[in-house]
């Protein structure tokens, strides 16, 4: 179905200390589409999201054998630099988690570590990351407001510009709803349905309606193991896989 | 007697011994108080306010008495700053170190370790300032006086570095790890999430041990008395013998002033004043935690 992706995974296996929490997870991802990962909780779905920008290396006892290659670079070779890796492959979290600044300094943080200090250039940024992300309208006179006194759907979408103000190539997304509600959800739907223009998305939701609203490829973990991956449509309609059906179709999970 | 009339009359009793317990502390403290405000204004009837605050002079055991107790806040004042010039860069990056980058095994060894710092009695700190650190640093300085501000300046910004780095990193270390992880998936290096997210976020914690560290710094006694000297000086320089307030109060309580007299006094009036600075930095520090308190979520 797929011969070139952004991402190849080949034989990826992953360890918590002695726990094995990734099996043999083979997957390619492809250039500016949606891929959702679905599955029941301790799945392996956020782990194996997390192994795409190496912020598992931040978890001690945490290992992993396989291999992960963006842009034909295997990232965990010893010459991939996680720093680098990180601002190419930015990543949206569960809880939204802005930095306690204001709406400004959280967009600029990213560019200031690169040392982007040009005034004109940052404003620039933060302007177009903030429209991006469906945010700019609602933001724009408070630039300097403190970030946490949004609502969680605003700080949410607030990480997201964070996310694209530093001009990444792809966007993890680990249940970026999962705290926030219908309303909030929605507006951060239709805007991953706009970014894949722009970035390869990838996202991890426990909720299989957005799965299959958003996404373009759908990949379903079962105990580390990926049991089924395919084009949404595919998954959501006639899968291959008992285990999916019964999982779509409610019966466990 | 039925069973739950035995127990209304243990309960109360109980209850008043708890009640005695905890009014002694605060009686006690009220009688500090009450003593050392009645002994103030009784100093203040034979000295003036003004003299006391801007006479440069401070030798009320000599013949030719002078009152002026600016020169034992600046001695106190010295021996501090150095105090925190040592404590507040060495704290605060071990901090970091041990929040930021150590393993947990390496936190969970060195960080008491450190902590046993302050257990050391503060003698043994003077007797190394006076006799160790002092000749040392008169090897690097030529005409450093035996008795100086300097060694025990440093000597107690050791002495007060655990309670800089112990605080400040318990409060960095409670900065959420999400907030951390958000600034690591932009491509920040260690250093930059330390400096520019833990660090604001974990202010209020840091700004409120360096004051607590102060006012231990101003409060310390056993350091000063033993190797700064017994010389009131209105001076900064940190190479000649001064006297703290501390050291002062030391100085008259181990002497033979006979109690009643104004020289007696003196040691009231410089203890008020080294309560109001101790109070005024406790608040401080309070005001610092309730201020930041909500930085982050």
């Amino acid at each position: 179905m797929v011969d070139e992706g952004v991402f190849s995974i080949l034989k990826l296996n992953a360890w918590y200390g002695k726990k094995h929490v990734l099996k043999e997870v083979d997957m390619t991802i492809r250039a500016n589409h949606v891929t959702a990962l679905i599955g029941p909780s301790g799945c392996g779905k956020s782990t194996f999201i997390r192994c795409l920008n190496r912020m598992n290396d931040l978890i001690p006892d945490f290992r992993l054998t396989g291999e992960i290659t963006h842009e034909g670079m295997d990232i965990y070779s010893p010459e991939a630099d996680p720093i680098e890796i990180r601002r190419r492959i930015g990543m949206v979290f569960q809880k939204p988690n802005p930095f306690p600044k204001s709406i400004y300094n959280n967009i600029a943080y990213g560019l200031r570590i690169f040392g982007v200090k040009d005034k004109k250039r940052l404003d620039k940024a933060v302007e177009e990351s903030l429209k991006k992300a469906a945010l700019w309208e609602e933001v724009k006179e408070n630039l300097h407001q403190n970030a946490l006194t949004l609502s969680g759907g605003q700080q949410q979408r607030l990480c997201i510009a964070r996310a694209i103000a530093v001009n990444p190539e792809v966007i993890l997304f680990d249940e970026p709803c999962s705290a926030l509600d219908p309303i909030a959800t929605a507006k951060i739907e239709d805007l991953i349905a706009k970014l894949k223009k722009d970035y390869t998305v990838v996202i991890v939701t426990h909720n299989m309606q957005q799965a299959a609203r958003v996404s373009d490829f759908t990949g379903f973990f079962m105990l580390g193991d990926l049991a089924e991956f395919d084009v949404t449509e595919k998954i959501f309609t006639t899968p291959a896989n008992k285990l999916t059906e019964d999982y779509i179709t409610g019966r466990f999970g | 007697m039925d069973r739950r009339s035995r127990q209304r009359i243990t309960e109360g009793c109980i209850k008043g011994i708890l009640f005695i317990c905890a009014s002694l502390s605060i009686l006690t403290t009220i009688g500090i108080i009450g003593i050392l405000i009645f002994e103030t204004v009784e100093f203040f009837r034979e000295v003036s306010f003004f003299e006391f605050l801007t006479d440069p002079q401070w030798t009320p055991l000599f013949v030719d008495k002078h009152f002026g107790i600016m020169s034992l806040v600046c001695g106190t004042a010295l021996v501090a700053f150095i105090a925190m010039l040592v404590a507040i860069p060495l704290g605060l990056l071990s901090a970091v170190y041990l929040s930021e980058y150590a393993s947990a095994r390496f936190r969970e060894v060195v960080k008491p370790l450190l902590e046993i710092l302050a257990g050391v009695p503060t003698v043994v700190y003077g007797y190394f300032a006076l006799l160790f650190v002092t000749p040392l640093l008169q090897v690097l300085i030529p005409g450093l006086a035996g008795f100086n501000a300097l060694a025990p300046g440093i000597v107690m910004g050791i002495m007060i570095l655990p309670m800089v780095s112990s605080l400040s990193e318990d409060a960095m270390y409670a900065v959420p790890m999400d907030l951390k992880e958000g600034a690591y998936a932009l491509g920040a290096t260690r250093f930059q999430v330390a400096v520019k997210v833990v660090i604001p976020a974990a202010l209020s914690g840091i700004m409120s041990s360096f004051v607590l560290a102060v006012s231990r710094a101003i409060g310390e006694t056993m350091i000063v008395t033993i190797a700064s000297g017994q010389q009131p000086r209105l001076t900064l320089n940190p190479l000649v013998p001064i006297e703290t307030i501390t050291a002062y109060i030391v100085q008259v309580s181990l002497g033979d002033t006979p109690s009643g007299t104004l020289e007696y006094r003196t040691i009231f009036a410089a203890g008020m004043t080294l309560f109001v600075f101790t109070l005024a930095l406790n608040l401080m520090s309070h005001w610092l935690k309730e201020r930041f308190r909500e930085e982050y979520r």
